[in-house]
């Protein structure tokens, strides 16, 4: 269970959202929206511990994260920004070896996630050289492989063609069904518990 | 981690080819325009070959960064459970490893041109061991600081080069020492004490810089 109290932000003395608050519980789904420029990845961020939050405000099971327990926090999330975190001069297949060696997980889960998402005939395809989509669909591959209770998701659905769609909401609502926790930042329209707009 | 970074280095080899190009044609022009004068050119080798080395450094890693930067691969470094400051350590060994070792032989190679003898050739690619290390934690917290400054690299030049600048002294001191046959381990042991300094206080403040780096 993620809880977020009174998250404010500011930037450049700039007051990008002030007082969010949420309770987001087991098998329950967040949307974030907002105009272009409002602070959605900022937030996410904040949520993610990519941006430290301020003491207080974000609590992971009734415990107030901090400095201490932010990384084992961190363990229990998986968040896919806007940013895809693929290395631009890997093939595929040095990606997912990347991946194998860095969440210490085995080759068949990913090989496995890859065809699901439609990627497994790229495997010795550069990444740079992928389409824009086809790098989002090997980005959210990490959806289907690294069991983690909670996503962060910022905007996952941006620049998938419609079956690209499908296929995330379909893994969404499976993620939903294992008592998994969603936070998503979207400008579509979607079946949530809850939602924060900025 | 370990092996991530080695791999993603590995990656970047072929950028890393016109630096070391780069390096290689400098320290030819260079023996060139010194002239034909033995003493001047074996006097001014390890003056060059620390320069561009460092100047090597000092413009690779922070493009190197700012690619990972750029791609997210900064966000899943603090993702993981390993502290900032063994990120640092296992990029500084993979710079060692990839960036380092290829640019000291090559410039070990290429000292001939500047009528270095075997034993100084040698003592000088010790030195430029001993040096390495420190000189990439300096790049890499110069990078980190300057990462989201624009003319980052020259940034990085203008900010950290004159901190390297003991390393080169002491390069010079032991240089001295070999060539006029005196004992060169006083020199030897403030090259090594400096270098060990310089490098626990960059992966100090780098790893404080790290996070302000990832928060942009």
């Amino acid at each position: 269970m993620l809880e977020g109290r009174n998250i404010t932000y500011t930037r450049s003395f700039l007051l990008l959202f002030s007082n969010l608050s949420f309770l987001l519980k087991q098998g329950e789904i967040l949307a974030v929206k907002g105009a272009n420029g409002a602070g959605k990845s900022t937030f996410l961020r904040i949520l993610a511990g990519l941006i430290r939050p301020l003491p207080n405000t974000l609590f992971w099971d009734g415990v107030p994260l901090s400095s201490e327990n932010l990384n084992s926090y961190q363990q229990s999330l998986l968040y896919v920004g806007h940013k895809l975190c693929l290395h631009p001069e890997a093939l595929v297949r040095d990606q997912m070896s990347i991946w194998r060696d860095l969440y210490g997980i085995s080759q068949k889960p990913i090989e496995a996630a890859l065809e699901v998402w439609g990627m497994d005939s790229f495997k010795n395809k550069k990444i740079s050289h992928l389409s824009q989509g086809q790098k989002k669909r090997l980005s959210l591959s990490r959806c289907s492989w690294l069991m983690r209770p909670l996503w962060i998701l910022d905007e996952p659905q941006a620049g998938l063609d419609q079956r690209g769609k499908d296929l995330l909401f379909h893994t969404i609502s499976q993620h939903l069904k294992k008592e998994g926790e969603i936070i998503i930042a979207t400008h579509e329209e979607i079946a949530s518990t809850g939602e924060i707009s900025l | 981690m370990i092996q991530r970074e080695f791999r993603i280095f590995f990656l970047s080899i072929g950028s890393l080819f016109n630096s070391f190009s780069f390096f290689a044609l400098m320290l030819f022009c260079a023996s060139m325009a010194i002239g034909p004068e033995e003493a001047i050119l074996r006097r001014t080798a390890p003056v060059f070959l620390w320069i561009l080395i460092a100047l090597t450094v000092f413009f690779s890693t922070p493009n190197l960064l700012k690619v990972e930067e750029q791609e997210g691969l900064l966000d899943e470094v603090i993702l993981q459970p390993s502290l900032p400051c063994s990120y640092l350590l296992i990029k500084i060994g993979a710079e060692c490893l990839f960036i380092g070792l290829p640019l000291i032989g090559l410039g070990a190679l290429l000292s001939s041109f500047f009528a270095l003898s075997m034993n100084e050739i040698v003592v000088l690619s010790l030195t430029l061991l001993i040096g390495f290390p420190a000189l990439s934690a300096l790049g890499i917290l110069g990078s980190l600081l300057t990462l989201h400054a624009r003319g980052g690299s020259i940034l990085l030049s203008i900010l950290i080069f004159p901190l390297s600048l003991p390393l080169l002294l002491f390069t010079i001191s032991v240089m001295e020492m070999v060539r006029l046959g005196l004992d060169s381990s006083a020199s030897f042991c403030l090259l090594t004490s400096t270098s060990i300094f310089l490098f626990i206080v960059s992966i100090g403040i780098g790893s404080w810089a790290f996070r302000f780096a990832v928060e942009g």
